[in-house]
């Protein structure tokens, strides 16, 4: 019981962690029509980002966070530019080979810079809370209140500014939101800022949770996939449930089964719901 | 200098088969796979586990094939049904898993050590002369699978997958099954990819997880790409065109000999990617296209 418990607040954990490179994915998927590999290679990116403002610049969690997110931004708004401006309305294909041309790229930039070494953040050891068996790091709590801080201002921002407004226009029908006189360029290029602050912060949190690696840029990509799938690609309230789910069904899975599995549960979700529900479990439109 | 172009050439062939997989697949029917690797994998290994156990090679190499071509089938058939525009990541995913179970399942496997010692082909020829004859294999199975592809493409199978690929209500209004028609197609493309990977676990004799990383599904993308779509042999020499390519980031060594060794394996990966994404911007329908007819494009 204990067990299950402590895998219920692991996953919430994770599941937080997993909200924000989701929505990102699933409001780029929404708005410009294909899945962005390349979140994940920025997801790295950004984890190794933290770590330079984690060890070298000895900034508070916190802090980090921001730095990385900001760091992300060009890069992400560049990715935009350089690479996937002129696939916009273009065919499936061609922008998601160059997503997972991006991706590796990304992934092998870490690489070459920091190399494959195991990394963790400067995060000062704390006693853990124990109550019953059950354990919690007071650093697990911040994760997890600056990920739904985070979410929650993209929410806000979706739903009560009028460049939210323009996002959701252009996600609901592009070619209509251009009739009634909205700049989709400019809700693309924030959608853009969105996903790649969002995919940086991720990072960060992902490797004060555990540790950072290069190989993260896979654990994080399987499980986005399943958590946009499970709440229907393109809605990003789907995509805060569907991380949340995921987040669980990995950890319980994983009190169970050997850990290495963690990205074959994720595999293991995508093809039960292309075979059921392929619209997602969680009909939600925000 | 001979037995090095000779490897050269058999590792282009080897990828020259993974790229015409996925030519009937996505070049024929349209279909996106990002899991070659995964077949390439199931190949190597069905073959390596059974002819460990005692199997003779040309029943172990067919058993690979099917293995290959029947996780193919399953996967298109769990994940066509619906949503196609999934396929990608699913394929994407299914790579990755295959590797964990290559690296966690040790009694079948190896592990992350690999199976050492699978029987070679040519196992009383010399090693100066086992990789001649091993070329003239690999291109035997290359040139096969191209006069089979190119059959099949002028087959009434053939032309109803191009007409999917352009239009499938086309084909569908005219009483086709244009799902059993993908399904198979798909199937087509894994079988290829597992003949890739069990002519490669008997060459090697030795098959193990970090040879089956998604890089390699990459390459195959950038062969199919430098061919264009749905031209088999452009396919090939796009592979050995990649061939080249990756064997002369090898003297990076000693243009740059400050660098790491885990350093110019990353850089030859972001060369890879670069490449990859600069095909798709500037020349997505294949290079070899771009050259024959620069003004259609």
């Amino acid at each position: 019981m204990t067990i299950v418990l402590q895998s219920i607040i692991n996953g919430l954990i994770s599941g937080a962690i997993l909200m924000l490179p989701t929505v990102g994915f699933t409001m780029i998927y929404a708005t410009l029509g294909f899945p962005n590999t390349a979140i994940a290679g920025m997801v790295v990116l950004g984890a190794y980002a933290g770590y330079v403002a984690s060890v070298h610049l000895e900034l508070p969690l916190a802090l980090c966070v921001v730095f990385a997110a900001i760091v992300l931004v060009p890069v992400g708004v560049g990715m935009g530019r350089v690479v996937f401006r002129q696939f916009y309305g273009r065919k499936l294909l061609a922008p998601l080979i160059a997503g997972v041309g991006m991706f590796l790229i990304l992934e092998n930039v870490v690489r070459f810079v920091w190399g494959n070494k195991i990394r963790s953040l400067n995060i000062p050891l704390e006693r853990p809370w124990t109550f019953g068996g059950l354990h919690l790091n007071p650093d697990k709590l911040t994760i997890v209140v600056l990920a739904v801080a985070l979410v929650g201002g993209v929410f806000a921002c979706l739903k009560f500014t009028p460049i939210g407004r323009a996002i959701r226009a252009v996600s609901d029908d592009s070619v209509l939101a251009e009739i009634r006189g909205i700049n989709s360029a400019r809700a693309i290029l924030v959608v853009w800022v969105i996903a790649s602050g969002l995919a940086g912060a991720a990072g960060v949190l992902m490797a004060a949770d555990t540790i950072m690696t290069p190989l993260m840029a896979w654990e994080i990509l399987l499980p986005m996939f399943a958590a946009a799938m499970l709440g229907g690609i393109g809605s990003p309230l789907g995509a805060v449930l569907g991380a949340l789910v995921m987040g669980l069904t990995t950890d319980l899975a994983v009190a169970f089964l050997p850990p290495t599995y963690k990205s074959a549960i994720a595999f293991t979700v995508m093809v039960i719901i292309l075979l059921f529900r392929p619209h997602g479990i969680f009909r939600v439109k925000l | 200098m001979i037995s090095y172009l000779i490897s050269v050439g058999i590792f282009g062939c080897f990828y020259g088969l993974l790229a015409m997989g996925l030519s009937i697949q996505w070049g024929m029917a349209g279909l996106v796979n990002f899991g070659q690797v995964a077949f390439f994998a199931l190949g190597a290994y069905g073959s390596a586990v059974l002819s460990l156990n005692g199997v003779p090679i040309y029943l172990s190499i067919p058993a690979g094939m099917f293995l290959a071509g029947l996780v193919g089938a399953l996967l298109a058939t769990t994940t066509l049904r619906l949503r196609e525009d999934y396929l990608a990541l699913v394929t994407l995913g299914l790579g990755e898993v295959v590797r964990l179970i290559a690296v966690n399942e040790m009694w079948l496997t190896g592990g992350a050590a690999g199976l050492p010692g699978v029987p070679r082909i040519f196992p009383y020829a010399t090693t100066q002369f086992d990789g001649l004859w091993f070329l003239l294999l690999a291109l035997l199975a290359v040139a096969v699978t191209y006069a089979v592809l190119e059959v099949t493409g002028r087959s009434p199978f053939g032309r109803v997958l191009k007409a999917i690929r352009e239009d499938e209500a086309v084909p569908r209004s005219l009483g086709r099954n244009v799902f059993s028609f993908k399904v198979q197609a798909f199937a087509t493309g894994a079988v290829i990819a597992g003949l890739a990977g069990a002519l490669f676990a008997h060459h090697l004799s030795l098959v193990a997880p970090d040879q089956f990383l998604p890089v390699v599904t990459v390459y195959a993308w950038i062969a199919v790409m430098l061919g264009g779509q749905g031209n088999h042999l452009g396919a090939f020499i796009g592979a050995l065109c990649l061939m080249a390519i990756l064997e002369l980031t090898r003297f990076g060594k000693d243009l740059l000999p400050f660098l790491e060794n885990e350093q110019l394996a990353a850089a030859r990966i972001i060369i890879v990617g670069v490449l990859l994404v600069s095909l798709v911007k500037f020349c997505p329908d294949g290079v070899m296209k771009k050259i024959r007819k620069p003004k259609n494009a």
